[in-house]
Order: structure tokens, then C-alpha cells, then sequence
């Protein structure tokens, strides 16, 4: 395990992966101790969302002991992937925005109204400071909004030109 | 250090009349005040059994002070505001021996630690210096340490040649603005001679000039209509022309200066880069920042201003030459007046550079004042003081208006009286140059031409009077920016500079130093830590740990001495080998608007994401970054907000930590961090400190029960040195600083155990 000041590698091959009779993800790192109810955290949500994985059990940040890092996901098989994919689904709701109806700026305030893969979604920002808009790679953007739900675009060049100009606009991230 | 200055014949006669011999004499030096604060000289003379203060007043020579120094313990320096004095232990009570002005401070401090040595039956080789030559050397020791300005960017004679350099990479450019600027000119003196043709030729009909037929003539034209067509059409080429000439001017000048500023803004950062800790000491972060911003472009928008200089000196002489050219006697009743302007000019531009100054320096206070009242937003808030500030930013707001108003009350009078002037003129013109109309001396086209010529004339000369002001601006600005440019670091890398692996044995050797000489804060320092042990550093605030540690970094050069690391003097070591092998902790955590990642490998781009992780495990670091939502994406605000204090710390000691060094500083690591934190810091730092020379500088003694050797520091010297439990049974400092502490301990016995005591 990767308690104390040691980081730990999972060994792709060794590492398994199911669900327990509550729906709790179980995984036995090297074959031999199995571990119930376990979280997946991305080491690095933004910039490598599918690497460096870190597995770990525990309820609170007090609690919890990390059991090893998962350099890729790749290697793995593609049901072990769905079912990481899966919990990581869990842990990080992000909206994906798919257009932009409109932004407006009152008093300070940016109201968005968006359609992303999960509905129709309003939402503000608090100001049009950059905190709140991050750049994902070259052309992607994460926002968070006053509540700390969180969006993403993936790539602004993929949004619809009447998107894309709204986004800008309002923008000077 | 020894030092016997040549004595004065005087007293060498008296010494010679008690029996003194100049060859048993040590030390020698002189003070530059009495015991009774008066500025006089008097001798401080050490020999091998007394010492004595040798008072000299013209011929007359007396004995002040004198001691044996069989009956002396010790010596000190006491020092004073303004002054201060060397005193000697006899017999438990210290007596004043002699008393010197701050400048002599120094040198008296190493006559201190000599004498001690003496007192402690150490063996002096006595070395003479001529007069004067040691206190030059101080002086310019002195000079070096506190000037961080080399003088040739204050000396005004040297600047044009400098401000040409900086011009050198674009005289190509340079050419073609040149030839813009004549052509241009001549453009513009050129389209009145078109004017007189006209009113000349077609309303007065006067016959037509020999230039006008001929150029007529080689456009095939020979009838008035075509005539006048022809002087139309180039007149309004002559326009066309003078715009486009003023367009691509425009346009290359603007680039020109935009890439001198943008080269320079360049130049300042990378200099402020190569600066050492001892400048920033000396300059504000605001001020440096105004530097940057605003002096360079301010710059820029004077180097603009410069071509409009130009042209108007142009204008001024061509139109001058055409205004006499035209009619030599009104050309004189025109520049009567323009006497009177340049005489007003001068006395103008005599008052001018105090006040502009006064208002650059005001306007610089300000902002400094609007940085500082900003930077404490928050104390003030919690004490409730924003009236106050409020208040006090009026005051200095208040300072630049007043600097305005009154160059305003100044420029506001001088221009509206030069324009009067000029106005004077033009109506003497008219008048002198009407009579001459009516009585035929003088055709309408040509008096027509001659008010265009005036006009470009005064209005060129109008535009002058305020190259003063550009002169001084430009050459204040240039100043401002070449005082970085020149800066030299103190900090420099040797010639012979190695690199090399460490193992990490330090030695600090008769170490001196203080960020001003005259008042060291180290004070010959002898220590040795051997590699892979852990050293607790202590004392109270002010003693010079925190010093120690800016030294063995080299922040600073030691005054005296020298800090080896395995047996090789810092000064020979590549600066970039010593900061990649010392891991340095601060008590302020210095981290900067970026994401945890970036932070953590600052100044290591080639390092891979394992090793963060690695360092921020070992740091204990690694399981809060986790729970944050971005991870290690985390963008963390300014100065690291977002976080707490203890994980800022983390973040830090992981920062720290890479690159595994063979030295690790902790300076009160842990002194501002919730327990929590400190704890898990502690635990990290238990594993990190194994077979690493560590040392720790705490408030928290604590914190230090597992030092393999504590060193109590106090005044600039080691007062104490041994392990946790030595240290508490010498019933010393350490117990002292302990027992504010924890006051229980002051109820405890403690067995005594042989210990040692610093030498």
C-alpha cells in the first residue's frame, strides 16, 4: 500500500477490478487483498484526466490511505476501464457544453444559458475573472459556476460559430 | 585581522620618554572622539602587557585610560546611537577605555576580537599599514557594499553616447526617418511659393515666375487656364505627398519606439533577475515596477516626440531663411518678438527642471503610498483604521496637485504671453507689410507668403520653448533606467567557479557580517556540521540565525571569513550546482499564481510528474492535493491562497525536496501552521532528514528533541552548543529560551552531565 512517503504503482496486469453486491467498487492490487468501497481520484482532472489514478479507501481525507497510482488506463482491459470510467463518472460531474444560447452580463454578473449532454443548463459566474474559466489543453475551457458546478468545452473550434462568438465575447480567457 | 597604524612622532617621543618600545606594541589604532563625546583624537594602544587610550592634542601627548591586562577578563564594543565605545571587564565591573563615531565601529569590533585573543594568551604577528591605507580600504568596502549603482549611469555627460547605443540597432531606420523628415518639410515650406503664383499670377495678374513657366512648360501646358489647372493639381499633390510622408512616419516611428521599449522592458527584467538579495533590500518592488511600466513607456512616447522636435527645428530654420529670403525687413519686424520669446524661453526653462522633478518625485510617492496603504488593506480593516488611511492617502494625493497647480500657474501664464507676442508680430507684419502692398513695394502674393512662413516660424518656435521639458524628462527617464541597466550584482559567479556532488559537510570559519558594515550581525562565527547531521539552530529574534542561513546560500558574501561546503569556499562553488544541492524551507511560503504541479517543480521544468509525486508524498503533501477537485491542477491564487497555511508549507518542503538535496534548510517551517499540519510536517521531515545534513532554525524548541546538536546563538556569536539534555543541565540560554516556553520546566531538577560550552 501507498501509506507513508512512498508512492505506489498498480501493476496493470496484476490489478482487478468488479463491482460488490452494493453496486461499491472492489479491487485487489496485486491478486491477493482485496479491498472494498474504493475511490478513484485523477491525479491531474485537467491536464491528463485518464492518467495517474490514484486508488484509495477511506471515507475522510483523515481516513483514507491511497493503495497505488494507475499510470494509464489504456492497458487495461476495456471492461476494467468502463467500470474505473464509471466510478470516475461518479466523482466528477462535469456538464459537457454542447452550445451556447446566450450570455449576459448584468451588474457584474454573467448569466449563461447553455445545452450541454445532460439538458438545458442556466447558470452565473460571479465575474468574468479567469479563476472561474480554465483553460483545458489549447482550446478546451472548464468553467465553474457560483454554486461550483462545473462545465467543460472540450474544444471551442468544435462549438458552432454563433457559440463560439458568444463564448468570446464574454471572455478574455 | 591586525593592524598597527603608524603612530604620530609625537607620541612615538612619549613612548620613547616612559619607556615604551615601539616593537612590543600590537595594536595601534586612532578614535575620533574623546570620552567626553568630543570630536578629538585619541590612540587606542595595545602592547603585550597594557592597554591604554593615548590622548594627542598639537604636541601635547597624555595617558587617558590605562589598563594591565593581567587584570582584564574581557572586551566588549558597546554600542550607542551615533557612537559607541570599546570597554574592558576588570574585576567584574566594565570600564569605557576609549569612544569612536559609528563609521569606526567596524574596525573597532575586529580590535575587540583581537585584544580578546590576546587576553586569551594567543600569539598576534603584528602588520603595519601605511596611514590611511586600511581606512581607504574600509571606505571603499564600505562604498562597494552599500552603492549598487555604478556612477557612469549618473553621469549626464555620458548619457547621449549611451542613448545613441541604444539607438544603434535601428540607423537604417534611423536614415529613412531622416529623409521623411526633410522631405516633409520641404513639402510643407514648399506650398506657400504655390500660394504666391496664385494670388500673384491670377488674381493680381502679375507675370507669371520663370520656375512656374518651365515646369508649366514640361507638362505641355501654355494657356492661364491650364496654368492655374496645373498650380491646383500641385498644390493638392504637395498635400497628398506631405500626408503619405506623414503616415509612413507615423507608422515607422511608432515601431521603432514600441521595439526600444519592448527590448528595454526585456533588458530591466533579465538585469533585476541577475541582481542579488542586498539590492532589493535597497529598492521597493513598486518602485522597480514603475521603473518597467511606466519610465519605459514614457520612453516611447518621447522618442516620439523627439521627430516632432525635429521637424519643428526644420521648420524654424527653413522658414527663416524663406522669411528673410522674401523680405529681409519684415523678416527683422518679425523676429523681434521672437527675441523677446527665446529671451522668456530661458529664464522659463531655468525654473522648469526643480519643478518637473518635484512633481516626478511626488507623483512616484504617491504610488508607493497607493501600494503600501493597498498592501495593508486588511490590517486596517481589522482595526478599524480605514479613516485613517483614508486620510493619510489624501495627504499624499494632495502633494502632486499642489506640485501641478503651481507649474501649472507658471505654464499657464507663459504660453498665453508667448502667444501675445507672436501676435504682436503678425500685426507689425501686417501693418509694415500692408504699406509696403499699397504703395506697390510689395505684391499681395508675396506678404500671403510671407504670413504662411511667419506662421510656420512662430508656431515651429512655439513648439520649442518646450523642448526643455522634453530634454529633461527624456534624460531623468534615460537616468532611471540606466541606474538598473548599470547595476552590478554583488553576487558573482567566480572564473574558476566547480561543481561538483555533495556530501554535505559545512564549515562556517571567523565568519563576520551585517547588512550594514558598520553594525555586523555575525560576529566571527566559528562552526562545523558534519554531512547527514541534524543541527537545531536557536536564539532569540535578532541574534542572526536566519543570517547564518542567507550566507550559506549565498544571498550574501560574508564581510569576513568564509562558509565551506566539503571543504570548498562558497564563493568557488557555481551558484547553480549550490542552489540545486541546498533545499531551502522558509517560514513564508513562496508560492506563486499557478497550478500545484507548477509550483511544486518551479525552476525544474524537466522534471516528470513521478517525481512531483514522489516529493509531494514525502512531504506528506500528496493527500490533500488529491481531495482538491483539480488535484494537482489546482490553480492556486496569489501567494498560494486557496490553501492553508500548513499546506502551503507541504507544498513547499515538496518543492524543497526535489531534486533530493544533500542540505536541507528549515528556517521556522512549521511556526505558522495549525498542529495538524505540523504534525504531518514533522513526520515528513523525520524520514526526509535521515542521512541529509539538515538544519533547522526554530522559535518551536520542541521541535528539535531529535538535533543531534543544538546551537544557541545570541548577538551575532554561539553561546552554547550540545545535544537537547546538555543544554538544559547548563542551566544557560537554552534553558532560558526553553522556559518561556514551557514553564514547567523552570520547577525541574536536572542532573547535571558533563557538556561543553562554545569557545
Amino acid at each position: 500500500m501507498g501509506h507513508g512517503s512512498k508512492v505506489n504503482y498498480l501493476q496493470p496486469q496484476k490489478l482487478k477490478v468488479w463491482l460488490g453486491t452494493a453496486g461499491e467498487l472492489c479491487v485487489s492490487p496485486d491478486g491477493e487483498k482485496t479491498y472494498q468501497h474504493v475511490k478513484i481520484f485523477r491525479t491531474r482532472p485537467i491536464s491528463a484526466p485518464n492518467k495517474y489514478l490514484s486508488f484509495r479507501v477511506g471515507y475522510t481525507q483523515t481516513e483514507q490511505e491511497e493503495l497505488g497510482i494507475l499510470i494509464d488506463l489504456k492497458p487495461l482491459p476495456a471492461v476494467t476501464q468502463a467500470l474505473i470510467e464509471n466510478e470516475l463518472d461518479k466523482r466528477y460531474f462535469i456538464h459537457q457544453i454542447l452550445s451556447i444560447q446566450s450570455i449576459k452580463e448584468e451588474w457584474g454578473i454573467l448569466s449563461w444559458k447553455v445545452n450541454t449532454d445532460k439538458g438545458y443548463m442556466e447558470f452565473s459566474l460571479s465575474n468574468r475573472d479567469q479563476p472561474q474559466i480554465i483553460p483545458i489543453k489549447e482550446r478546451g475551457r472548464l468553467i465553474t459556476d457560483a454554486n461550483g458546478n462545473r462545465y467543460v468545452i472540450p474544444d471551442l473550434k468544435l462549438l458552432d460559430s454563433r457559440s463560439r462568438l458568444e463564448f468570446l465575447r464574454h471572455s478574455n480567457c | 585581522m591586525i593592524l598597527r597604524k603608524e603612530l604620530p612622532q609625537e607620541i612615538k617621543r612619549f613612548f620613547e620618554e616612559i619607556g615604551v618600545q615601539e616593537e612590543e606594541l600590537l595594536l595601534t589604532t586612532d578614535s575620533d572622539l574623546d570620552l567626553e563625546g568630543n570630536y578629538s583624537t585619541q590612540w587606542l594602544v595595545l602592547s603585550s602587557t597594557r592597554l591604554m587610550n593615548i590622548g594627542l592634542k598639537g604636541a601635547l601627548v597624555w595617558i587617558v585610560k590605562e589598563f594591565n591586562l593581567n587584570e582584564l577578563t574581557s572586551v566588549r564594543v558597546d554600542r550607542r546611537v551615533g557612537n559607541a565605545s570599546l570597554e574592558v571587564e576588570k574585576k567584574g565591573q566594565f570600564y569605557e577605555v576609549i569612544r569612536f563615531s559609528t563609521a569606526l565601529i567596524g574596525k573597532f569590533e575586529g580590535f575587540s576580537t583581537e585584544i580578546t585573543a590576546v587576553l586569551k594568551g594567543r600569539d598576534l604577528i603584528p602588520t603595519t599599514e601605511q596611514q590611511g591605507e586600511k581606512e581607504h580600504k574600509q571606505k571603499r568596502h564600505l562604498k562597494q557594499r552599500l552603492s549598487w549603482a555604478s556612477p557612469k549611469s549618473t553621469r549626464k555627460n555620458r548619457l547621449l553616447p549611451r542613448i545613441f547605443q541604444l539607438l544603434k540597432p535601428y540607423h537604417g531606420t534611423g536614415v529613412l526617418l531622416v529623409f521623411l523628415l526633410l522631405t516633409g518639410a520641404a513639402l510643407d515650406l514648399a506650398s506657400p511659393q504655390f500660394f504666391k503664383v496664385l494670388v500673384d499670377n491670377f488674381i493680381e495678374t502679375v507675370a507669371l515666375p520663370a520656375w512656374f513657366l518651365a515646369f508649366a512648360l514640361w507638362f505641355k501646358q501654355n494657356s492661364n487656364i491650364q496654368y492655374l489647372l496645373l498650380l491646383v493639381l500641385a498644390l493638392g499633390l504637395l498635400q497628398l505627398l506631405r500626408k503619405i510622408i506623414r503616415l509612413i512616419h507615423n507608422g515607422l516611428i511608432t515601431k521603432v519606439a514600441s521595439q526600444i521599449a519592448f527590448n528595454l522592458r526585456n533588458r530591466l527584467f533579465k538585469k533585476l533577475q541577475e541582481l542579488s538579495f542586498s539590492f532589493y533590500e535597497h529598492h521597493q518592488v513598486e518602485q522597480l515596477m514603475v521603473k518597467i511600466t511606466q519610465d519605459v513607456e514614457e520612453l516611447r512616447g518621447l522618442i516620439l516626440q523627439a521627430t516632432h522636435n525635429v521637424i519643428n527645428i526644420l521648420l524654424l530654420i527653413g522658414a527663416g531663411i524663406l522669411l528673410s529670403a522674401l523680405e529681409l525687413h519684415l523678416a527683422v519686424y518679425a523676429l523681434l518678438p521672437a527675441l523677446f520669446v527665446i529671451g522668456l524661453t530661458l529664464v522659463y526653462w531655468n525654473y522648469e527642471p526643480p519643478s518637473y522633478r518635484s512633481y516626478w518625485h511626488k507623483k512616484a510617492k504617491l504610488n508607493e503610498v497607493l501600494s503600501t496603504l493597498l498592501s495593508r488593506l486588511r490590517i486596517s480593516k481589522t482595526f478599524g483604521q480605514e479613516s485613517r488611511e483614508t486620510e493619510n492617502f489624501k495627504y499624499y494625493n494632495d502633494h502632486p496637485r499642489q506640485s501641478m497647480s503651481k507649474r501649472g500657474r507658471v505654464s499657464g501664464a507663459f504660453h498665453p504671453i508667448i502667444s501675445c507676442l507672436f501676435g504682436l508680430g503678425s500685426l507689425i507684419v501686417l501693418y509694415c507689410g500692408g504699406q509696403n502692398v499699397l504703395r506697390s513695394e510689395l505684391t499681395l502674393g508675396t506678404l500671403i507668403a510671407f504670413f504662411s512662413y511667419l506662421k510656420m516660424f512662430y508656431g515651429a518656435l512655439s513648439q520649442l520653448t518646450n523642448i526643455n521639458q522634453w530634454f529633461i524628462s527624456f534624460t531623468s527617464t534615460v537616468q532611471r533606467i540606466f541606474q538598473i541597466l548599470d547595476s552590478e550584482p554583488k553576487i558573482k559567479k567566480s572564473p574558476q567557479a566547480v561543481d561538483f556532488e555533495f556530501t554535505g559537510a559545512i564549515s562556517f570559519e571567523e565568519l563576520t557580517f551585517g547588512y550594514d558594515p558598520n553594525f555586523p550581525v555575525i560576529k566571527d562565527l566559528n562552526l562545523t556540521i558534519e554531512p547527514g547531521e541534524l543541527v537545531g539552530i536557536v536564539g532569540p529574534s535578532g541574534c542572526g540565525k536566519s543570517t547564518m542561513i542567507s550566507l550559506l546560500c549565498r544571498f550574501y558574501d560574508p564581510d569576513r571569513g568564509r562558509i565551506m561546503i566539503d571543504h570548498v569556499d562558497l564563493r568557488e562553488i557555481n551558484p547553480a550546482c549550490l542552489r540545486q544541492q541546498i533545499g531551502l524551507v522558509l517560514q513564508e511560503p513562496y508560492l506563486f499564481r499557478g497550478s500545484i504541479t507548477e509550483n511544486i517543480a518551479f525552476g525544474r521544468p524537466d522534471i516528470s510528474f513521478e517525481e512531483i509525486m514522489a516529493a509531494a508524498k514525502a512531504a506528506h503533501a500528496h493527500d490533500f492535493i488529491i481531495n482538491l477537485p483539480d488535484g494537482y491542477d489546482t490553480i492556486l491564487g496569489e501567494r498560494g491562497s486557496g490553501l492553508s497555511r500548513g499546506e502551503q508549507q507541504r507544498i513547499v518542503i515538496a518543492r524543497a525536496l526535489l531534486g533530493n538535496p544533500k542540505i536541507l534548510v528549515l528556517e521556522e517551517a512549521t511556526s505558522s501552521v495549525d498542529p495538524e499540519s505540523e504534525k504531518a510536517i514533522l513526520e515528513a521531515l523525520e524520514v526526509l532528514t535521515k542521512g541529509r545534513t539538515t538544519i533547522i532554525i526554530t522559535h518551536r524548541l520542541s521541535t528539535l528533541s531529535h538535533a543531534d546538536r543544538i546551537i544557541v546563538v545570541n548577538d551575532g556569536t554561539i553561546r552554547e552548543t550540545g545535544s537537547h539534555q546538555e543544554l538544559l543541565s547548563l542551566n544557560g540560554l537554552y534553558r532560558r529560551l526553553l522556559e518561556t516556553q514551557l514553564p514547567y520546566l523552570r520547577n525541574q531538577q536536572v542532573a547535571t552531565s558533563s557538556t561543553r560550552r562554545a569557545n
